[in-house]
Parts: structure tokens; C-alpha cells; sequence
């Protein structure tokens, strides 16, 4: 052994001087510099102003940003050129047999060429790592940066990143070696290893490289810089890829040593069996990194997880998608929480609501353990998922889209002649969706589970079914006397889906679909929306028919314009829904909409203004007062309040006050954004936001109310000051005529 | 005797149907330069490649130092130089830097490098790159490289082709200087029986794969002791009839031509010397049977 290490160290240290003059290694340094420096001078030639978002580690953040060409397309390319370069020194004028012909190894011959390889990718990352930080340091002090930004060197990140890159060239390293070693002609490794790189980016937009192919692996540093998601350190796809490159250096070995493939694994016949079994060795450890895990249901369902965040929070809640029914409420403790619950819990993006200030999907169901790593900082929201739904939480985000060319035809009003062309694309399409679905993995190779995979299949359906529906509306109102008969491949989708499926029914999509289904042999004409209610309610007693008229009757409720709409809804229809639960969720609604009626008492506000001093909402008695509620880190409210203060502006002289209510909790925040509004709109900050919003029903912001000049609610739910409307209903309250 | 190296039977094909090696058994004592003799094509290289174990010998056939060779990769190569593919240089480094890498794998003191390009008159142009070397120049240098680390037995590959004659004797002076020196066995290749004859101790002649002939140098001489030789001169007749009393079997070929029998190559300057000086008036002599004929004839069948 000492002496193969020996060996081994001669050779290399003969490699470096056969080197000499290849500027193999300088031309490894410039390419790690090339993105960094390049980066640099990008930087300081853009004017973007940088948004204060969430804090970032600036180190950190400059190499992530450098890292992708690197790792797509300048490493690979070097990696490819070098190995075919090493290799070239001794295809050309016999170097090969030269050295078999010196007290050498074969062993170091062909490791110390792949050992120089090494080095030469080592200094590449090396040099884009020294390069980046230099790069941002000088940097530092000539962009403008968010003064929340951390300028630390996350040494742990940093050096995981750099090792996971190294690990990550490995495979490609050696197999493109092995080919420039076996084929003495420089073209076609140079060939093989440029068009196969090529062909990664092509291939994957068809999601067809597998997870071991080794030109894709370093893409993976790029698309993954954070590392794993359960704190391994390699990915999966880099420890496949190590353990490939130790089969297939030892694979090219054997065969340089023994010159060909049948002397290296056939012949002598022992040799198939050593050399069949050690590929089956292979293929084995293989399966078992890339077989794709699941986790197993627990015994009790948690969630639990924490905020980083300047502000502390005290209370969250797990609401219910559709009903938005409070499931569990917890106690946030040291910005940290953890809520268990043996209630059972259907599949379904649920909402966690911090502190009334915002809130975080999460999908989960019974018997999931979920953790969730929340950051709040500058009113930006990021949130990490790990546990049992890590892959049912990243699902939707690594869907890339897709072109779709039935909702184009759609749209173009195509094929609306050819119903048999129309379903041959739609089902075509579908079947590609349909099977893409269920091919997502996380960079830990986990799949999302049965439940949830059965769902998101599900939901593509629909999507075409309703795809179908319109174009079949679209058919019937252009060709009212032909006949469309649905083909065997369009019966085979709508089978998937049932018409009661519980599962689906706080999905928007579903219920599109099964409002069309409901009412298609209904030609009466009368309002759709009394016509879909009128039809659920004539489906048979069950929980399905509960909910779905329950989540109807609601939007129903929401959207009514009078009292006597809202009256009738309830009187007609509330009865049908059986379960006593749900019919008081919805009376309760009933009733809030009612009370913020027109012509009903507003309910008082407690408020201070910008000194500090307690201010009460009625004190405005005797005049209109219009609200904007907002809030510093709200965006669209930003947007509203132009508007808002020109018509403060407008009607400065007429009987009505223009309030801006902020719902902040930070009064540094809203004071500093406050002051610097227009002074004809009086700003004031909630005392108790929760009790407002409940008082109120306000689940969204900007939320626009009118209060008249007896203290009664004039108009509780404004549309917004950017839409004319606004401006007329202010008219009429206050007897102004109507603008021409 | 010691053989340094030696062949039992050695077969070799690359493919099925064309053997390149037939039973071949070469036997080179220690201590010997043997010559290795035969036209392009008749496998001196493979014979060269297999005795160096570039290509791999799977009969086990091949002894060196009496010990088959295969056990003793690549430790042998410390006292086995080798020119084989000539000349294996890289042409992007220096002179120097070739010896140098060399010099690296066989752990041999850097100042012998200096030594071994003196050695090979290189030394003026050891820190230009090999590839602005001359033909004569790169093999020159491939010899140094072989040379460098005094191996016990030397291999060769043409190593005299492309040189010019200076150089072909300036190369011959050494290698047998080292033979005599340093006792070094020196297996040379070759396709010229003249290049190396004035060298070799020993030859073995090779042609289509099958050995033809192996034996001393001395034996050779013995066996081409008389020496037919044609001189092309006026007045043939005469000297015809006078030169019939010293000399045997003188027929008159042509008009100006006689065939005669000389006891060796070496008098035919004394001869030529005697019968100017008698008066004659010569044209042309020409071996017509000597050693290298001898080979023509036995490689070309």
C-alpha cells in the first residue's frame, strides 16, 4: 500500500512537470473568476435600486448569484477540455507506451492524470469562491445594500456549497477522462462531452434525464445552492454521483490496464463473474440511493415551527381553506410554536394565521408532523417546509409552465368547427400533465404521497374538463343545431372525476366544474347563480352537498348588494344544509353582513394618533368619514392611497373627514411612513386590530368604509378609490351632483 | 550461457486469421548487442512492444532475466531502458524537461541529466522545446531519456533511422562504448543489416512473423569467407587470363565485365590497389555474394 502511494506520488509529481506549459491550471483559475468578475462589473454598471426585502447574508447571496453559469456550463466545459487534454499529452507521440515502460504503476499512470484533474477542478471552485468574496468586498462599498443585510462569512454554507460543487464534478470528471483515455482521437471525447452537456438543458425541459446522469449532476449545485432540505450534507444526486465515478474509474482502470474490454472483464471466463458482480454491486447501491422516499404517517398529527421575525407574536391559528373555520388555535411562545391535534385533518392547503398579521399555505392532513420555518422581515413572508408533506409543500413551486395550446384555441376561438381535432389535442395534452404529475422529487429524492399525488392528478382533469366545458359552450353558441358527440378518450377523463368528491370541494377549478355539470340540462333562464344553488340543492342529503352549498350560499352572501338579496339567500336556502355547524358558520356570516348593512350602528374604533394620544372613531360624529385600512408592508394599499388622498383632497371642503387606519403593529413603521403622507388624510393607528377586523369582517386589506354623519354604517365594503365607483357613492352620500 | 532475454515459442495475433509472431525463439545473452534484423512489416516492433510488456503476452512466454516477464511490471523498467515508439518525446517541453520527467519516474539525481545530454551531444539546445528539434535531434534525445538511469539492458527501436551517416556512427560509437564499459545488453532493432552489422555481436533475423536466423556475428563472417565480386574494366579478355592464375573461378561475363572469387570482402581493397598498379583501368567492382545479399535473399522469400 505504501508503496502504491509512493508510486502514485512519483507520477504525479512527473504529471505536474509534463504539464508544464498546458496552463491547464491558470486556465482553471480564470474560469472560476470569469463569472465573479464579470458579476462585478454587471453590478457596478446597474442602476437597480435594491428593494430592503428579507435580510440576506451578502457573501453568501453574491456566490449563489455567480454560481449558476459556473456550475451549467463554464465548470462542465473545463472539466471536458482538460480531461481530453490531460489525456492528449500522451495519445500524441507514443507518451503512453513511454511511461508503461518506466517503473510505473499502471495504477499511478492512470489515478495521477486523474489526481492533476482534480486539482485543476479544485482550483476552479477555489478561485470562484476567493474571486466572489473578493469581488463583494470591494463591491461593498460601491452599490447601495439594504442595512439589514448580513455581512458574515457563513463559513458551514459556504463550505458545504464548496464541497457539494467538488463532489459534484467527480462523475463527469472521471467519465470524461475514461473517454478521452480510451479514444486517442481528442474530437470525439471533446464531441461526446459537449454535446451530451448540451444535451442536459434540452432533455430536461422534456423530463428526461435521469438523476445519475452525470453531465446533469452539477446542475443540481445551481438549481439547489442551499444544500438539503433535512440537513444531509451531500444531496442524493451527489453521492450518486461519487459512487459512480468509483465505478467508473475502476471500470476505465481495468480496462486501460488491460488494453481492451475482453481481456479487462471477459476473458479469462473468472473474470465475468468478478467483474459481472461488481457491476451488480453497483447497480444495487444505485437503487437504493435513487429509489425516491416517502414518509410514513405518525400516530398524532403536529405542526409546529418558528418565526424569524423582529416582531414578537403571541397567538396562530390552523384555518380551514373553504370555511375558513378556526381548526386549532396555539400559543406562539418565544416566536416558536407547536400544536397537537388529534382531530382528524382531510388533505388540503390549510391556512396558518400568525397574529391576524399574515398568512402561510401549509398542506397537511392527519397524522402529518410538519415543520415550518417562517421568516418575517420587512412585511416579505418565506417559509421552509420539512416533515412528513417536504415534497407536497414544494409541489406546486417547481411546476415550470407549460404552453398550452387548447387554452390558446380557446382563446382564438380554433377548432371550434372540429370537435374532433379539438379533443385529440385536449387529450393529448392532458395525458402529458396527467403523467407529469406524478414526477416530481425533491432535491432529497422525496415524492409527495399517494393522497396527495391521487389529488393534483385529479385537479389536471379538471382543469381539461373545463377546458371542455367552455369549448363545448363555445360550440353550442356558434353551431346551436350540430350536435357534439364526445369521443372515447374524453369519457375516459371525465370518469376520473366524480361529481361529489369531497376531497376537491375547496378547490375553485372543481367547483367550476361541477357547477357546469349541475346546470347543463337546466335551460331556464334565470340568474346562473340561483340556478347553481337551485341545483345543489336538489342533489341527495350528504356532507358533499352541505359544503358545497354552504361554500356557495357564502360567496353568495359576500357578494349580495342589498339586504333583502342577502335575506332571501338565507330564508330559501339555509335550511337544505343539514349539518347544524356549518348553518351557523353561515348565520353568523348572514348576521355580520347584515350589521354592517347600511343604516346599522358602526361599531366603535379605538385608535391613537400620531402622538400618541387615544382617539375615538365617533368623535368624528356630525360629518362622513371615509377609511382606508392599511398597512406599512401591504402593497396594493400602497398603491390605493394616491388615490385616496386626491379625493381627500377634492373634498376637503365638504362635510366628510378621510381617514388612513393602519393596522401596524410596529407604531416606528407606520409613524415614519405616516408622516410623510399628505396632511388632508388624518392618520391614525388601530389600538386593536383583531377587534376591528372582527367587528368589521375585514380579512383583507386595502378595505375601504363609509360611516355617516350619524354614526351609521353608509358603506362598509367600498370599492376601491382607483375605481370610479368610489368617487360616486362619496357623491351621493354627501348630496353632491352627479359628475357628467 | 545467460540469457537476458528470452523467447520460448512466442505466438501473437491480433485478430484470428493473421498471425503476426510464428513460434518465434530469440535467445539474447547477457552482455551482447543483438541485433534485430528484418524488412518493415515482419513484426520487429511487435516483437519489441511484447519483450518491453506494452502489449500484454498472455502465453507467458517472454522471460527477461530469466524470470517471466509479466511478474515483473513495472519494476523490471528500473533496470530496463527503452526506445520503442522513437521517438517517444513530448513535444511541448524542452530537452532538459524530457530528461527531467524521466529522470522524476526513476528517481534518478537531477545532475545526470546534464551528463546524459553531453552524453548525446545535446546540450547546446537542451532548453529549446523538443518539437523544434531535428529528426536527428529527437532521436538523439529519445537515447538520453533510454539512457539515463545506466539499466542493465537496453532496448531500441531504430534507433539509427533518420539520421545521417555522422550521426549513424557517432550513435554506433556509443552504444558500444556503454556496452564495453558498463556491460550493458543492448536488443537493437533494425531494418538496415549494414546500419548495425559493424556493431552487433549477435543477430537474429525476422521476416513474416518466423525467425530466419540467429546466431554470432562471428559465425556470419565465417560463413561468407569467399567473396564473389564482378569488375567492369577495359580490355577484359586479357586481364581475364592473367588474373586466372591467382584467382579462382574468373569467367569473362560480358566484353568489359569479369566474375571472379575474392577469400574475403576485406581484400577487395588490397586487390583493387594491385591490379590499378599493374595498369588497369577499372570502371565498377560489385559484390555480388556477400552478407548482404544473403539477407536480401532470406527476407524477401
Amino acid at each position: 500500500m505504501k508503496q502504491y502511494i509512493s508510486n502514485l506520488l512519483i507520477a504525479l509529481k512527473a504529471e505536474h512537470l509534463k504539464k508544464k506549459g498546458t496552463g491547464i491550471y491558470y486556465t482553471s483559475i480564470i474560469i472560476g473568476a470569469l463569472s465573479p468578475i464579470l458579476y462585478f462589473f454587471f453590478q457596478i454598471a446597474s442602476d437597480d435600486k435594491v428593494e430592503a426585502g428579507m435580510p440576506y447574508n451578502y457573501y453568501t447571496t453574491f456566490i449563489h448569484d455567480v454560481i449558476t453559469p459556473f456550475a451549467y456550463f463554464l465548470f462542465p466545459m473545463i472539466i471536458i477540455i482538460h480531461a481530453s487534454k490531460m489525456a492528449q499529452l500522451d495519445h500524441k507521440n507514443g507518451g503512453w507506451q513511454l511511461m508503461e515502460t518506466q517503473p510505473l504503476q499502471k495504477f499511478s499512470i492512470y489515478f495521477s492524470k486523474y489526481i492533476v484533474l482534480l486539482i485543476s477542478n479544485l482550483l476552479s471552485i477555489i478561485s470562484l469562491f476567493g474571486f466572489s468574496i473578493l469581488c463583494a468586498f470591494v463591491l461593498k462599498n460601491t452599490i447601495e445594500i439594504p442595512e439589514t443585510t448580513n455581512f458574515s462569512i457563513e463559513f458551514y454554507n459556504l463550505s458545504n456549497l464548496f464541497v457539494r460543487t467538488f463532489v459534484a464534478s467527480l462523475f463527469v470528471t472521471a467519465l470524461q477522462y475514461f473517454l478521452s483515455v480510451l479514444i486517442s482521437s481528442f474530437i470525439w471525447s471533446l464531441l461526446i462531452g459537449f454535446f451530451s452537456l448540451l444535451a442536459t438543458s434540452f432533455l430536461t425541459s422534456f423530463n428526461l434525464i435521469p438523476d445519475w446522469y452525470p453531465y446533469g449532476i452539477l446542475n443540481k449545485i445551481s438549481d439547489y445552492k442551499e444544500g438539503s432540505d433535512i440537513g444531509n450534507y451531500l444531496l442524493y444526486t451527489e453521492v450518486i454521483g461519487l459512487v459512480l465515478s468509483i465505478f467508473i474509474l475502476t471500470a476505465g482502470f481495468y480496462w486501460y490496464k488491460n488494453k481492451n474490454f475482453i481481456r479487462a472483464f471477459v476473458k479469462p471466463y473468472s473474470k465475468i463473474i468478478i467483474s459481472t458482480s461488481f457491476t451488480l454491486l453497483f447497480v444495487v447501491i444505485g437503487y437504493f440511493i435513487l429509489i425516491p422516499k416517502q414518509y410514513e404517517p405518525l400516530e398524532t398529527t403536529i405542526l409546529c415551527g418558528k418565526i424569524e421575525s423582529l416582531s414578537k407574536f403571541k397567538n396562530g391559528y390552523l384555518i380551514h381553506p373553504t370555511i375558513s373555520d378556526t381548526i386549532a388555535s396555539f400559543k406562539i411562545i418565544n416566536n416558536e410554536f407547536k400544536l397537537k391535534t388529534d382531530k382528524p385533518i382531510p388533505l388540503d392547503k390549510y391556512k396558518i394565521i400568525v397574529d391576524n398579521s399574515f398568512p402561510v399555505g401549509v398542506i397537511m392532513a392527519s397524522k402529518d408532523s410538519i415543520y415550518v420555518s417562517i421568516k418575517y422581515f420587512n412585511n416579505e413572508v418565506t417559509t421552509k417546509f420539512t416533515g412528513t408533506r417536504l415534497a407536497e409543500n414544494q409541489y406546486k413551486l417547481d411546476k415550470n409552465f407549460d404552453w398550452s395550446y387548447v387554452s390558446y384555441c380557446l382563446e382564438q376561438n380554433e377548432l371550434i368547427d372540429k370537435p374532433n381535432d379539438f379533443f385529440d389535442e385536449l387529450y393529448k395534452e392532458w395525458n402529458k400533465r396527467y403523467k407529469k404529475a406524478n414526477s416530481f422529487k425533491t432535491r432529497d429524492n422525496f415524492i409527495p404521497k399517494k393522497d396527495f399525488i391521487n389529488r393534483e392528478m385529479k385537479l389536471v382533469c379538471i382543469e381539461y374538463l373545463n377546458y371542455l366545458n367552455s369549448y363545448l359552450d363555445k360550440r353550442k353558441a356558434m353551431f346551436p343545431k350540430d350536435e357534439t358527440i364526445l369521443s372515447k378518450n374524453i369519457l375516459e377523463i371525465k370518469s376520473k372525476i366524480k361529481l361529489d368528491d369531497e376531497s376537491l370541494i375547496s378547490n375553485e377549478s372543481y367547483l367550476e366544474y361541477l357547477k357546469h355539470e349541475l346546470c347543463k340540462n337546466d335551460s331556464r333562464d334565470i340568474d346562473s347563480k340561483l340556478k347553481e344553488i337551485e341545483n345543489i340543492t336538489k342533489l341527495k342529503s350528504s356532507n358533499f352537498k352541505n359544503r358545497l352549498l354552504y361554500s356557495n350560499l357564502k360567496t353568495n352572501l359576500e357578494e349580495a348588494s342589498s339586504s333583502l338579496e342577502r335575506n332571501e339567500l338565507i330564508s330559501n336556502y339555509s335550511n337544505f344544509i343539514t349539518d347544524e355547524k356549518l348553518k351557523e358558520n353561515l348565520i353568523n356570516q348572514f348576521k355580520i353582513y347584515e350589521r354592517l348593512g347600511k343604516g346599522n350602528e358602526a361599531r366603535t374604533i379605538q385608535t391613537k394618533d400620531l402622538n400618541g394620544n387615544l382617539v375615538e372613531i365617533s368623535k368624528f360624529k356630525g360629518k362622513f368619514v371615509a377609511i382606508d385600512v392599511w398597512a406599512t408592508w401591504c402593497g396594493p394599499c400602497k398603491y390605493e392611497s394616491p388615490y385616496f388622498e386626491k379625493m381627500a383632497i377634492k373634498y376637503k371642503n365638504e362635510n366628510i373627514v378621510f381617514l388612513g387606519l393602519s393596522s401596524d403593529q410596529d407604531a416606528k413603521k407606520w409613524y415614519l411612513d405616516a408622516k410623510n403622507k399628505s396632511k388632508s388624510v388624518t392618520h391614525l393607528r388601530l389600538e386593536n386590530p383583531e377587534l376591528f377586523s372582527s367587528d368589521y369582517n375585514v380579512n383583507s386589506i386595502p378595505r375601504f368604509i363609509l360611516i355617516d354623519s350619524e354614526g351609521k354604517i353608509y358603506n362598509s365594503n367600498m370599492p376601491r378609490p382607483s375605481d370610479s365607483a368610489f368617487e360616486i357613492i362619496i357623491r351621493k352620500a354627501l348630496g353632491l351632483k352627479e359628475l357628467e | 550461457m545467460k540469457y537476458i532475454i528470452q523467447t520460448s515459442n512466442l505466438d501473437f495475433q491480433y485478430s484470428k486469421n493473421k498471425k503476426i509472431l510464428n513460434n518465434l525463439s530469440i535467445n539474447v545473452p547477457k552482455g551482447s548487442i543483438y541485433g534485430f534484423l528484418g524488412p518493415n512489416g515482419a513484426g520487429k516492433s511487435t516483437t519489441m512492444r511484447l519483450l518491453t510488456g506494452i502489449i500484454p503476452d498472455d502465453s507467458n512466454s517472454i522471460f527477461l532475466f530469466e524470470k517471466p516477464i509479466e511478474s515483473q511490471i513495472p519494476n523490471i523498467f528500473e533496470k530496463v531502458g527503452a526506445l520503442v515508439e522513437s521517438p517517444a518525446l513530448y513535444l511541448h517541453l524542452s530537452g532538459y524537461d524530457n530528461v527531467k520527467y524521466i529522470a522524476l519516474l526513476r528517481q534518478v539525481p537531477l545532475s545526470k541529466i546534464d551528463e546524459v545530454l553531453e552524453l548525446v551531444d545535446l546540450t547546446a539546445y537542451k532548453r529549446q522545446k523538443a518539437k523544434q528539434y531535428s529528426l536527428g535531434m529527437k532521436q538523439r534525445l529519445a537515447i538520453a531519456m533510454a539512457l539515463l538511469s545506466e539499466p542493465e539492458l537496453l532496448f531500441l527501436d531504430e534507433p539509427v533511422n533518420g539520421l545521417d551517416p555522422n550521426g549513424i556512427v557517432e550513435i554506433r560509437k556509443l552504444l558500444v562504448k556503454i556496452n564495453k564499459e558498463k556491460g550493458v545488453t543492448i536488443f537493437v532493432s533494425s531494418h538496415l543489416l549494414s546500419e548495425i552489422e559493424k556493431m552487433c555481436t549477435h543477430i537474429g533475423i525476422i521476416s513474416k512473423g518466423t525467425l530466419k536466423y540467429e546466431g554470432t556475428m562471428e559465425d556470419l563472417s565465417r560463413k561468407f569467407e569467399t567473396c564473389k565480386i564482378q569488375i567492369t574494366l577495359d580490355d577484359a579478355e586479357n586481364w581475364k587470363e592473367k588474373l586466372s592464375f591467382k584467382y579462382a573461378n574468373v569467367v569473362l561475363d560480358e566484353q568489359n565485365k569479369i566474375t571472379m572469387n575474392l577469400s574475403h570482402t576485406s581484400e577487395i581493397p588490397d586487390f583493387a590497389k594491385q591490379i590499378i598498379q599493374e595498369g588497369a583501368r577499372i570502371y565498377e567492382i560489385k559484390i555480388l555474394e556477400g552478407l548482404e545479399e544473403w539477407f536480401m535473399n532470406l527476407t524477401e522469400k
